[in-house]
């Protein structure tokens, strides 16, 4: 079997399947021609989060009809292992629940959601506990006042609030990024620690200090412990919407991690697939096995057309679709008979919205993992 | 009655009359067909084959509003031009209706982007309306004139002695209240035969729906007409920052807007993209309809809604003092409200003439909160700030998006819908805001999937799991 393969996409699918290949010491060349979605989610990994009832699901094991459909359910525990230790290597530590159930995070707008594998920055509880939240003014997605009603309408608990004036340098062009940036210099730091002790007079100690996901870009972690430290309690970030610092970490690292590794990242748009490899737009050609990781119609691994044509933009193949909007993040790419895998939203069948998208992006590559595997032991 | 162009057009005349007025609308101003438009003012030259009356009509009314309404309109100009199947015959025939009633036409080269077989252009005088802030402008302008203008309030029926209409009863979330009058004008657009059935004298009104679609950018300068007989999707014009093309006219049933028919939609970008043949690639925001009312003069059988007049009429009904106007177009509000107050003026013995020709509009507020304090920008791609957005405090989301335009950019209320929703529950408490942020993203949502294709539907797929995986909204 060639040594040679290219990923085309970059999102967590994109990111997950180049490090499986890599590990397995494959030559992987990843190119995209966007993002993928990492910044415009926080990274916390969703596996079954509500059930079709749209309620809340606490142990995802319980709905292992559904699950064992994509993978057993120790392939699932196993897979959510290697997820966890790849991102570990990449030097973004996680939290789960030691029992398997889903743990329980604030969403920026107070809502008590569950939540599978969550970075160590994030704040996430097994059982709701009383809260102290602060922010600053500027930061439009968390507002205080409604966030802490309706946590304490979600949790019956107490969230103490601190809005605090933003440092003279904020403008109303700031974007989280410029937040992060801003925390990640020792001015920024220092500007920090003293508002916080300021906020924090007359609240709680035993509660936990929940702040928005704008601490530091490169530094989060150093910076969530020294606070933590110094202001003698747990420190944490509630995520808030996009640019989303959590996934922009994640991306961050994992791309430079695969990049010192000896990973080719490249910018391209994908318009072919030949046994020769991957064409792009440019002309490039690049020779290898394809894995397609481009994310549906929201990564824009399909365009809708005016007409409600759909087609595969790596290949120019059309797909069928209803019509229905709601079969639109369910369409698949996947075929038997073509010269490249899918995974991830490209992949389909699976709604994100209502069963976790990092569950699809795991059971997804994991399953085209295991039969890479396969083939390359038959071959043996 | 209607506080849509007819009906604050009609107050506001009434009120320069000296007249005493009160404005009511079950929705807020432009509820109706006068905020689901396609924008333009015309220049009456798309009517000049059909319709000399409605063409010379708005012609005059065009120069008018140009006078009295100048901020709210946009002189942009207009273009004809001929598809190559169109016989010189007509064109010339068309130049000799806009002659008759006074439009300038001059010759003109054609535009980039569109087909380059239409070669034979035309401009005329189109131009833009800018219906919310003008609409506002009327209300404003009542109230300081004494006037009332009761919006989320619906008329339910209307009480008469000796054959004289004594009081009209009005429903709130207040509550049931009733009113005294000594006239009554229903300029209620398509529900005027519904209103004016409340005083037992139901009118024969065709409803007609044009279908329109919306378009990210501004990819002309003026308003591009098809030159030809009136037919479907033959309109193009720019507004601010976007563009909106349409409109279709197919017999509906009911007066509130239904939701486009994905196939007159695609009927819709067929012709567009004779007209300009990269319209399929175009950056589409979503599509929307409005409701024609027409009024079928009696006799008239079963001509179809496109050949029925888009002249106007005035009805005096057998109740004394109850009115309707009915009909006529956004350019011709002016002319309209000026021919029902003058038989309402008349019947109450005002004898004051008409003042509207020649008094200008109040002036436009600029957007509150601009410059001074560093405010974050809740809507980034309408650029509102919390400051704006507080100063409507109390409303609705829906009143908010139309007063602030929050919403209604390129991201359709994607960042923007749960930010403006926490401002709101401050006043509203959390559930009722949410319920306020799901009739908000219904609403948005209903205009998005009407269009669902391109980064449209990228959007909205990226609407979705920013509601649902991001902030856990309920999704019902
Ligand atoms: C707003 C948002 C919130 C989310 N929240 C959560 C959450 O809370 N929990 C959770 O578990 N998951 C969440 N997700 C994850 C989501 O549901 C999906 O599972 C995930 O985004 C799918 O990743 P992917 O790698 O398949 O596709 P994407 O991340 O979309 O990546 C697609 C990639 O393909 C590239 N591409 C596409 N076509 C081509 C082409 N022709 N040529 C070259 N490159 C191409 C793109 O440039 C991009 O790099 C969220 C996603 C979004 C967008
Ligand atoms: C698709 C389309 C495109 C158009 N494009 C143009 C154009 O480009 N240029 C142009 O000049 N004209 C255009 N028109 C025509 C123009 O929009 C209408 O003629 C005009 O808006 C009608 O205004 P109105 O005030 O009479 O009715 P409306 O705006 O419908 O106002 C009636 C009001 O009465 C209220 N109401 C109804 N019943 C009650 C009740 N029982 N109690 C309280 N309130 C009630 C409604 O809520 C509504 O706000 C277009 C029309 C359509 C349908």
């Amino acid at each position: 079997m060639s040594r040679e393969w290219v990923v085309v996409g970059k999102g967590p699918s994109g990111l997950l399947s180049a490090s499986l290949l890599l590990d397995a010491g494959y030559n992987v060349t990843v190119v995209s021609h966007g993002q993928g979605s990492f910044p415009l989610w926080s990274g916390t990994l969703d596996f079954y989060s509500v059930d079709h009832k749209l309620r809340p699901v606490t142990h995802p094991e319980d709905h292992r009809d559904v699950l064992s459909r994509y993978l057993s359910y120790d392939q699932w525990l196993s897979g959510w292992d290697t997820w966890r230790q790849i991102l570990a290597g990449i030097g973004v530590e996680t939290q789960v629940d030691v029992m398997a159930a889903n743990l329980l995070s604030p969403t920026a707008t107070g809502v008590l959601y569950p939540r599978y594998v969550v970075p160590n920055w994030q704040y996430a509880c097994r059982i709701p506990e009383p809260v102290t939240v602060v922010s600053w003014h500027g930061i439009a997605d968390l507002d205080l006042e409604s966030w802490t009603a309706r946590y304490q309408l979600s949790s019956g608990l107490e969230a103490q609030a601190r809005y605090r004036p933003a440092p003279g340098n904020w403008s109303p062009r700031w974007t989280a990024l410029h937040w992060a940036g801003f925390f990640d210099t020792e001015v920024g730091m220092d500007w920090l620690m003293h508002d916080l002790e300021q906020a924090l007079v007359g609240t709680d100690a035993q509660n936990p200090l929940l702040l928005p996901q704008v601490i530091g870009i490169r530094h989060t972690e150093q910076l969530l412990n020294r606070l933590s430290l110094a202001l003698g309690r747990k420190v944490k970030e509630i995520p808030l919407v996009a640019p989303a610092l959590g996934g922009i970490r994640i991306q961050e690292r994992w791309q430079k991690f695969l990049v010192r590794q000896g990973v080719r990242l490249l910018t391209g748009e994908a318009i072919r697939i030949s046994n020769d490899g991957v064409w792009l737009t440019d002309g490039r050609v690049l020779a290898g096995r394809t894995v397609l990781a481009t994310g549906g119609v929201l990564g824009g691994g399909l365009r809708v057309n005016w007409d409600h044509t759909v087609t595969n933009t790596a290949t120019g193949e059309t797909i069928l679709w209803s019509g229905d909007p709601e079969d639109l993040p369910l369409l698949s790419i996947a075929r038997d008979s073509s010269n490249y895998d899918v995974v991830g939203r490209s992949s389909g069948r699976w709604n994100g919205d209502l069963h976790g998208g990092a569950g699809q992006v795991l059971g997804s590559v994991l399953k085209w993992w295991h039969s890479v595997q396969q083939e390359v032991s038959l071959a043996k | 009655m209607g506080a849509g162009a007819t009906g604050l057009g009609a107050a506001w005349d009434l009120m320069l009359r000296g007249v005493p007025v009160t404005v009511v609308d079950q929705g807020d101003l432009a509820h109706g067909t006068s905020g689901r438009f396609h924008g333009l003012l015309h220049s009456g030259a798309r009517y000049v084959l059909t319709d000399t009356v409605a063409a010379g009509q708005c012609q005059t009314e065009n120069l008018c509003l140009r006078r009295i309404a100048a901020s709210y309109i946009e002189d942009t100009g207009g273009l004809f031009a001929a598809p190559p199947e169109v016989p010189d015959r007509l064109i010339d025939k068309w130049k000799q209706g806009c002659q008759a009633v006074h439009i300038p036409v001059a010759a003109s080269v054609a535009v980039e982007g569109l087909n380059s077989r239409w070669s034979r252009a035309f401009s005329v005088n189109d131009g833009v309306i800018n219906g919310y802030p003008l609409l506002q402008a009327l209300a404003r302008g009542v109230e300081s004139g004494g006037g009332r203008v009761l919006t989320h309030t619906r008329l339910v029926g209307a009480a008469q002695v000796n054959g004289k209409i004594r009081k009209v009863i009005l429903e709130s979330a207040q509550g049931t209240q009733e009113l005294a009058v000594d006239a009554v004008v229903n300029a209620a657009g398509p529900w005027a035969g519904e209103v004016a059935a409340l005083w037992g004298d139901p009118l024969p009104l065709t409803l007609s729906r044009g279908v329109m679609v919306l378009f990210s950018h501004r990819h002309q300068p003026q308003v591009i007409n098809r030159l030809d007989m009136p037919g479907d999707g033959d309109i193009l014009v720019p507004h601010d920052h976007i563009s909106i093309w349409g409109t279709t006219d197919r017999e509906t049933d009911l007066p509130a807007a239904p939701s486009p028919d994905i196939q007159e939609v695609f009927e819709l970008m067929e012709r567009g993209q004779e007209m300009f043949p990269d319209m399929g690639q175009w950056r589409v925001l979503r599509a929307f309809t409005g409701v024609r009312p027409l009024y079928r003069a009696p006799g008239s059988g079963s001509t179809p809604t496109r050949d029925i007049s888009r002249d106007f009429v005035v009805v005096e009904h057998p109740l004394s003092g109850a009115f309707s106007v009915i009909g006529g177009k956004w350019t011709t509000f002016r002319l309209m409200a000026q021919q029902v107050a003058d038989r309402v003026a008349g019947y109450l013995h005002y004898s004051t003439a008409c003042q509207t020709q020649d008094h200008p509009l109040p002036p436009r507020v600029e957007g509150v909160g601009a410059g001074g304090h560093a405010e974050p920008l809740l809507c980034e791609c309408e650029r509102v700030s919390s400051r704006q957005i507080q100063h409507y405090s109390g409303c609705s989301l829906t009143d908010l998006r139309t007063r602030t335009w929050f919403g209604m950019g390129p991201c359709q209320g994607t960042f923007c819908g749960h930010r403006v929703a926490a401002w709101q529950s401050h006043q509203l408490g959390i559930d009722q805001s949410d319920q306020e942020l799901l009739k908000f993203r219904k609403e948005r949502e209903r205009g998005m999937l009407s269009a669902l294709w391109g980064d449209n539907a990228v959007e909205w797929l990226l609407q979705r799991n920013i509601r649902f995986q991001g902030l856990g909204e309920p999704p019902k």
